[in-house]
């Protein structure tokens, strides 16, 4: 009876014609020469990578063999989740909440935030700790974020996060808030606290004195 | 006393064990033995000579490498088919897709003697044979627009005559796969040559 696989019968019979389609005559005798001089050939010169590499082929191969095929299925789906649950649990140490990203450069107080930020009226641009901790603000007058950033990581721009980011102190802004530019094109508000923002290619930049 | 030369061929399990065991004269007799087959095999995936033959001697090669690991949990010719396969398709996947459209002229002599092909043009008349020749070309074409796993498929099963559960273990899929990769491959050549069936 035949499969619903199986060709129409001028198909078949046409693809069966292609069985006749051999080489040459002689040409499996010169073949077996050519190996057999290979095949000496080579014994004196496989390298241990190709060796180690055949095995591991091999080795590969046996145990598919050794499984039914309906198994392999489950058993790469079984492979797969372990590899994902693994990078899932793996804990993270690059995540920053967004908007809140800063970095600060090797010296000095600079902190840039990698993209421009929406100022919303009452919005709250974080300051990183060490540059609280070198302003000359009254003590109190500050007030400070809760937000917790995560461990420092390297950020988009290349520059790191020291340890000193862990406590962000926060500066109110106020919407629609307009700064002079500077010769360099850039805004620098002053504040009478002796902090100034300035904004430079998009990015905000908090200067702490 | 029997000749030497009536003697049986031995089986490939004993030719195997003999080359594990270091019998190169061996491995020459398997290659003997399994040339032919295989030869097809790459040949109808790669439609190029050349390659066939630089892929053959490759596959007896790595063959000829990992034998010591083949421990007879399937048969060699399948253990060899596997290899064969696996080698083609990764062929495959690298080498930029030539088309090399093939005619009977490639064909051996005795083909005019086959019965299948005298069926085809029987009663014989010149417009017939150029017409199969024609059909053979379009089908040839056609075969190169099925994918490399589908092509593979077809060959073994249609061309080598190798049964569904063969293929299977060859190619380390289920029956069903094949069956399934069978079924678009005959619908897709079907499609191509129906123009010619209604000539």
């Amino acid at each position: 009876m035949p499969s619903p696989s199986d060709p129409s019968p001028e198909l078949a019979t046409l693809l069966r014609l292609k069985n006749h389609e051999q080489p040459p005559d002689g040409y499996f005798e010169d073949f077996a020469r050519t190996f057999h001089d290979r095949q000496r050939a080579e014994l004196l010169t496989v390298s241990v990578w190709r060796m180690l590499a055949d095995r591991t082929a091999t080795a590969f191969y046996d145990w598919r063999a050794a499984l039914q095929p309906r198994l392999l299925y489950p058993l790469g789906a079984a492979c797969a989740a372990i590899v994902v649950t693994t990078l899932a649990l793996r804990p993270t140490s690059s995540t920053t909440a967004p908007g809140s990203a800063l970095t600060t450069a090797p010296e000095g107080a600079l902190a840039t935030a990698p993209a421009r930020p929406s100022l919303q009226p009452g919005a709250i641009l974080p300051v990183p700790a060490a540059a609280a901790a070198t302003t000359a603000w009254p003590r109190g007058s500050v007030p400070v974020s809760t937000h917790t950033p995560p461990p420092p990581a390297p950020s988009p721009n290349g520059l790191r996060r020291t340890p000193e980011d862990a406590l962000v102190p926060a500066l109110p802004v106020t919407s629609g808030q307009a700064w002079p530019l500077t010769p360099e094109g850039q805004a620098q508000p002053a504040s009478a606290d002796g902090t100034s923002l300035q904004a430079t290619h998009g990015k905000i930049i908090i200067l702490v004195r | 006393m029997p000749d030497e030369n009536d003697a049986p061929d031995p089986p490939d399990a004993d030719l195997v064990a003999r080359a594990q065991a270091g019998d190169l004269k061996a491995f020459d007799e398997l290659v003997r033995r399994h040339s032919p087959r295989l030869y097809s095999l790459i040949y109808h995936m790669t439609s190029h000579r050349e390659d066939t033959n630089d892929l053959l001697q490759d596959v007896f090669a790595k063959a000829y490498r990992s034998l010591e690991r083949f421990r007879g949990h399937s048969q060699f010719y399948t253990w060899l088919y596997s290899i064969a396969t696996n080698m083609t398709l990764n062929f495959l996947k690298k080498r930029n897709r030539r088309s090399r459209a093939m005619s009977l002229d490639d064909l051996d002599a005795g083909l005019e003697r086959n019965e299948d092909f005298i069926a085809l043009t029987t009663p014989r008349s010149p417009e017939k044979e150029v017409g199969l020749k024609e059909l053979q070309k379009k089908l040839n074409e056609a075969m190169q627009t099925l994918s490399d796993d589908h092509r593979a498929v077809v060959v073994m099963y249609d061309i080598q005559g190798l049964p569904h559960a063969e293929i299977s273990r060859i190619m380390g899929v289920s029956e069903g796969t094949i069956r399934s990769r069978l079924f678009y491959a005959h619908r897709q050549l079907q499609s191509q040559l129906d123009e010619f069936w209604k000539k």
